[in-house]
Formats: C-alpha cells, structure tokens, sequence
C-alpha cells in the first residue's frame, strides 16, 4: 500500500482536538452522518450540502417558493446544532394535514429557511441566521445560492429532468447527468473551504443526485482536485434503485472520478460488514443490494489510483427505516466512519 | 471600564452589593487563615531564604499590609470583572448596545414592576403590551381562542390546532428576541397555494403544538424559545365557537362572520356556554395590581375572554383595580354607530355593573377620513355620566393611525392607574 504524495499531517492526539478542517460534501443524510461523527475529533467542520433536490416536501416548497433546495441544509443544521434540543425537533416537525396538501407533510425547518430567505432576499442569510439560531458546531454552506436543477441522460437517449425524475425507478440506466444551469459558480464559502481543508470527504450519499450533483458545480471539482487535503470518499453501503442498480463497489468510485478526475481521490472507505440475512433479504425485496467488497473490486479501486480502506461500518442491528416516500439504505455508524477518517489524516509518514 | 460604568453596578436593586460585601468578607476569613496558618508555620518550621524576598520582610510591617492588601483588592477586582464577562458573553444578545450593568438593572427593574393582567385580542391588546413592558416585566396577556378567521382560522380547521393568531402578536409585542426573529415571526407568505396568507409565527406555534403535544405547552416553549417578558395565557383551553344573536332574531356563528351579519348585534354568547377558565389566567386575575379590559374589538376580541364565566367572577372577585380601555373609533360590522357610552354599556348589559370601576378614553373627538366608515370616540367625563365608573379621560391615540392607541400614551396613563403609582 503505498502513500499518496499528499498532506498526511502528523497530527498527534491532543493537537488534533480543533485543529484539523473537515470538509464534507454531500447531502442531508450521507454528509450529516459523518459530520456527526467527526464532531468528537474536530470543532472545523464544513458541510456542503447539495441544493438540487426537487422531492418530497423540498420539492414542495421549491415549486412554491422558488428557493434552492432547503431539506438536505435542514437536516444538517440539525445535525451540527448544539442548540436547544426543542429548536432541533421543531426543524424537524413535519406538519400532517389531510386538508391541505401543500402542508402535508412539510417539514417546519424548510418553511423557516424558506421564509428567511423571502424576508431577506437572501438564501446565504437565511442558512447563517439558522446556523446561529441553532447554535452550530462548524458550518453547513449551500454548494450553490442558485436554484437550479439535476438532470440525466439515459442509456437510451432519453432525458429526465430534475431531482426527482433522475432517482426514479424503473427506468433505463443512467449514462450522464447535469446540471440545468452548467455555468452556475459555486458558493465562493465553499471554494475557500475546500483550500483550507485537511481532510475532504466525499459522500455517502445518492451517488448522481447527492454527491455528483455537488461536483457538477463549477469550481467545486477543481478545489478538490488542487487541494492538499487528505481526500476520501465514503463509498455506499448498498445501491439505490433508480439510480446505480447494476453498478458494483468499482463503479461507483469510478463514476466519481469521472466528474472529478483522475487523482482527485486519495482513499475509499469500503464497508465490509453486513447486516443479518434477513434484512438483506428485506432490503433485496425493494432492490436495495449489498455493495460487497470482493478482492476484484478492491484490486479495481487499487488500480484507479485509490488506497482501499475496509472496515465494518455498519450497524448490524438496525432495522429498516421507512423513510418518507424514499428508499432506506443501510447506514454507516458515525463513530466508525469517523475513527477510520481520523487514523487516515494522523498517518505520520511522508514520502 | 469607565468609573462612571463601574458606579452603575452599585445602583440600588442590582443584587450585586450584596453578594460583592459577602466576597469581601469571604477574603478577608480567608486571609485571615491563611496568616494564623502562616504565623504558626513560622514558629514552628523554618523558613528558605527566598521566603525572605517574596513576603518582602524588609518593608515596613505597615507598609507591607497596605501593599498586599492593594495588590489584592486590585488583582480579586479585576478577576471578576473578567470572570463574569467570559461566563456571561456568550449570553448577551448580540444587537445590545447597552452594557452588561444596564442590562442586569433593567432585568432588576422590570422585574418589581407591577403585575399587570390585561385582557384582550389582536392588534388592541399588542399594542397595550408594547406600551407596558417598558415599566414591569410581570405582565400576563389573557387572549381569546374563538378566532377563526385568517392564517388562524385556516391553521384551526387545517391542522387542529387552536387559533394562534393572537398569541403571535402578543409574542411579537413581548418577545426580547432580536430584532431578525421577531421579524420572522410576523412574516406573511405571499406565495405558494396552500401557504399564502399565512403567516409564519402562527406556523411556528402549530409546529410546536405538534412536538410538544398540546397548545399549552406549545405556548410555553414558543415564548421561551423567543425570550418572551411576561406571559401569555389562553382564557381556555377548550375549542370555542363565538356565536351572535342579531337584532332581527338571526343568529352568526364564528368569530370572523360576526362583522358581517346583516343587522346589529344584539348579544353575544359561546359555544359551548360552559367553558372552562384556563387556571393559569384565573391565578393572574387573582395576584394582578391592575386588571386592564381592551382595547380590542368590542364583541369579537373582548367579549370571547369575559363569556368564560369564571374569568368574569375571577375579575369580579379580584383585589386589583379595574379598567377598561375603550376603542378610540368604531368598528364596522361590530360597533357602528356607538359612542364609548354604548361600549360601557354593552359590557354592562352581559356582565353586570361591577366588572370594571376606571373607564380610559381618548380625551377628544378626532377627524377621520370618511372613506373608513368609522367615528372616533372620545370626549370628557361627561360622555359616561350616569354609568357609575370612574372616567380617565387621556389623549391616548396614535397621531399617525387615528383608529388605535399610542402604546407609550396608553402605557402612562394605565401606569398611574395602579394602586400606590399615581
């Protein structure tokens, strides 16, 4: 295993209390775990949160409101806040109303995003009016201040149009995706953090609609490309239906640098546990498959330039979650992912 | 600090003097042992040639006292200074511009104002409460649940939750949030179907109503999240229907048609007519120096809160002084046509002659645009002869919005009215 030419800091235990800077990037689920994990290792961390989600009550307020995506924000500031636990699980509430479908089911956190944004004219105050309202640990910063939209074209020529559409199922593979608006820059508070990063991660998350739509983002790639931090992706535990049915562990790592680059990635954290037989069958029924870490794959992922780190990240006991008009996956243990992220970046030799 | 800072520490009421004298004496105990201690060890022990140095032996016996006692009083002075800062920084709210003694005795002040209830709804009542709280933080806004109109009304049938639309003023009005917040608070949509209209603080509180399981404990949580002076009660808990018997024998049910109806009202009753009082409110009334009725509309903000039998008896029973802010001009729909005297009257008429002693009214008639349909109301004390209340006649309305009171104005006058004030 040999060790990429990059800033493998040695940093040892006390030092690296509030001292290193993590940058997350991905979504309200996959990105928000590994923050909360690292917050036991570093007060510096980022989050950078895609805005193109276009479902559920996201999808709602966006069509009612024209705002960038709030939900994935949400759930991250609720992630980082150590605030008011009641503030949190107002974020959080959604509304039920049987009257009034635009209500239904609508989280209060997204309305208040929403709503600042308005009265402020500004989506960037209203994320860092939230940040101090609920008194974060690190920050959480839009990729981008513009609304726009993910779009793919599939294997057969066809072309779906947001968020929504690209993660829907029974439909052709995905080829490609973009953006709908390819020019739009990235939030410059992102591009600065990722200069300054020591360590950058890349996902969990929805392979297209969370962390590729993060990349698409102009200047975003090239940060991470140039940067110095010890980069790493966080590899999904299964595949999602609608979006990488078919693809192997290779795949996925290989589909991320082909909107990065080649060399953009330093490390894959690769899950080798496994829930019990009689969840994955659970989960096979929704055609939610395991991403197994055989020798093959491990030897792709080597030979594209990426150290492999294998290690048991999963929850073995947790059930099934049913998500609101989403598709559960098995989920990483904070605590772990953060352990093996901090052992990478306290690696202390350099070449 | 400047001298002038530090003096304000010491003003009366600040709880500070008296736990400063205690630290005094808690040092000098301390120093106090300490040279017993040290005294006996030097009998008893010996001493290194540098103790010599540092203890400065070779200064004057006297001397040496004044000096350590200086060094002392300098170094314990500015510790707490500092220590209280770094505890106390990251709770000031960041838009103050006053300092930390400023705050500290405004919060001593307000808290031994007087207990004020007042009884009410909508912009009537908010605008009373922005005008009080600059006097006394013991203030406790008794609202009406039967609103049924509006974002209110909407979120009522929609989500199930009791009206917070009047809640969310008084909030507003009370908060000590910054300014951001409270601005938040009171944002209407203005976009999107099903969320136009509403407004996002009535939101905040259906949401907390769903966290928190229940409306009381909603409000309670809303207010503290918004740092809210004072407290904010319903008159029940129970779902109540405003109904209106009118002139012509019809009947309106709902607070938001009742200024609709075809012919005047007559008089008001609730559906169900036997709610019961929030106890909260009833132990306000019970402990308040002053009990204010108003402003608010006659029939649709007042009257819900005083057809709570029990609120009604409680006032009754009540120690406090009593008094009811008449409305500075008509409203139509509800009171069209009436004089203050009918106001007065109207109240007698359902609740008996002793609910209120004091009556404040604006002191003159003002002009209004006739385009609003709306008469002012005001005059001397003539304009109550006969009704067996005490008339306060005041200059109290907004120059720049002739149809309500002046917060400041309003909050004077009422102040002179509190027992052992005026």
């Amino acid at each position: 295993m040999f060790l990429p030419q990059r800033r493998t800091g040695s940093f040892t235990g006390e030092q690296m209390k509030e001292n290193f800077k993590a940058v997350c990037i991905g979504g309200g689920c996959g990105a928000s775990q590994v923050m909360a994990g690292l917050k036991a290792y570093t007060k510096q961390i980022t989050g950078i949160i895609a805005v193109t989600d276009s479902g559920r009550s996201t999808g709602k307020i966006r069509i009612a409101m024209n705002v960038p995506a709030p939900g994935d924000i949400r759930n991250a500031l609720v992630t980082l806040s150590d605030g008011d636990p009641v503030f949190k699980q107002l974020f959080q509430h959604r509304f039920s109303s049987e009257k009034l479908h635009e209500l239904d089911g609508m989280a209060f956190g997204n309305l208040f995003l929403a709503a600042l944004t308005q009265m402020t004219g500004s989506f960037e105050l209203a994320v860092k009016e939230a940040t101090r309202l609920l008194q974060l640990t690190g920050r959480v910063l839009p990729v981008t201040l513009y609304s726009t939209h993910l779009c793919a074209e599939l294997l057969d020529g066809t072309v779906v149009h947001e968020e929504f559409n690209v993660r829907a199922l029974n439909k052709p593979p995905i080829k490609r995706v973009f953006l709908q608006h390819p020019d739009i820059e990235a939030y410059r508070d992102c591009v600065g953090a990722l200069q300054e990063a020591d360590l950058i991660t890349i996902g969990p998350g929805s392979l297209y609609t969370t962390v590729i739509a993060c990349l698409l983002v102009k200047g975003v790639a090239k940060a991470i490309v140039e940067s110095r931090a010890v980069r790493v992706y966080v590899c999904n535990t299964t595949t999602q239906p609608g979006q990488t049915d078919g693809l192997s562990l290779s795949q996925h790592v290989g589909e991320v640098l082909n909107y990065l680059g080649s060399g953009a990635v330093d490390y894959a954290l690769l899950n080798s546990g496994s829930p019990s037989e009689e969840l994955r069958r659970k989960y096979a029924e929704d055609g939610v498959y395991l991403l197994e870490p055989h020798p093959q794959e491990v030897q792709r992922i080597q030979d594209m330039g990426i150290t492999p780190v294998l290690a048991d990240f999963v929850d073995a006991t947790a059930g099934k979650r049913t998500l609101w008009e989403k598709q559960d996956s098995v989920r990483h243990v904070p605590e772990r992912v953060a352990a093996e992220l901090v052992k990478l970046i306290q690696v202390t030799e350099r070449e | 600090m400047t001298p002038d800072g530090f003096l304000k520490w010491l003003r009366p009421g600040m709880h500070v003097k008296r736990w400063l004298a205690l630290l005094l004496v808690g040092i000098l105990c301390l120093s106090l042992g300490v040279a017993y201690i040290m005294t006996h060890l030097y009998r008893t022990q010996p001493f290194p040639e540098s103790a010599y140095w540092v203890t400065l032996q070779f200064v004057d016996r006297r001397l040496r006292g004044l000096l350590f006692l200086a060094v002392g009083a300098v170094f314990a002075g500015v510790a707490l200074w500092r220590l209280s800062h770094s505890l106390l920084a990251p709770l000031l709210p960041p838009s103050g511009q006053n300092g930390l003694a400023d705050i500290v005795y405004r919060y001593r002040q307000l808290g031994k104002g007087p207990r004020i209830v007042a009884i009410g709804g909508g912009t009537g009542l908010s605008t009373l409460l922005r005008g009080i709280k600059a006097y006394t933080s013991n203030i406790t806004a008794i609202v009406t649940v039967a609103d049924d109109g509006g974002s209110s009304g909407r979120l009522r049938r929609e989500l199930g939750v009791l009206p917070p639309g009047d809640f969310r003023q008084c909030i507003a009005a009370l908060a000590e949030a910054e300014p951001l917040v409270t601005e938040l608070f009171q944002y209407r949509f203005d976009q999107g179907e099903g969320l136009n209209g509403h407004s996002f603080g009535n939101l905040f509180i259906a949401a907390m109503s769903g966290i928190t399981g229940n409306f009381e404990r909603a409000l309670h949580e809303s207010s503290r999240v918004l740092a809210v002076r004072g407290q904010i009660l319903p008159s029940t808990l129970e779902d109540v229907v405003l109904c209106a018997e009118l002139d012509d024998d019809s009947t309106i049910e709902g607070e938001s048609q009742i200024p609709h109806g075809p012919a005047p009202i007559k008089r008001v009753y609730l559906r169900p007519a036997d709610a019961r009082a929030y106890p909260e409110a009833l132990k306000a009334i019970e402990e308040a120096e002053l009990i204010v009725i108003g402003p608010g509309s006659l029939y649709t903000s007042i009257m819900p809160n005083l057809l709570v039998e029990d609120i009604t008896q409680a006032i009754k029973a009540a120690r406090g002084r009593k008094v009811y802010v008449c409305n500075v001009a008509t409203q139509p729909g509800e009171t069209d046509g009436y004089k203050a005297r009918d106001h007065v009257r109207t109240l007698q008429e359902h609740f008996g002659k002793n609910l209120f002693d004091y009556v404040v009214i604006n002191d003159r008639v003002v002009p209004m645009p006739p385009e609003w349909h709306v008469d002012s109301l005001g005059g001397g004390p003539e304009a109550l002869a006969g009704l067996g209340v005490r008339v306060i006649t005041a200059d109290v309305v907004e120059e720049k919005r002739p149809t309500r009171h002046n917060p400041q104005k309003l909050a004077q006058v009422l102040l002179s009215l509190v027992p052992g004030q005026g």
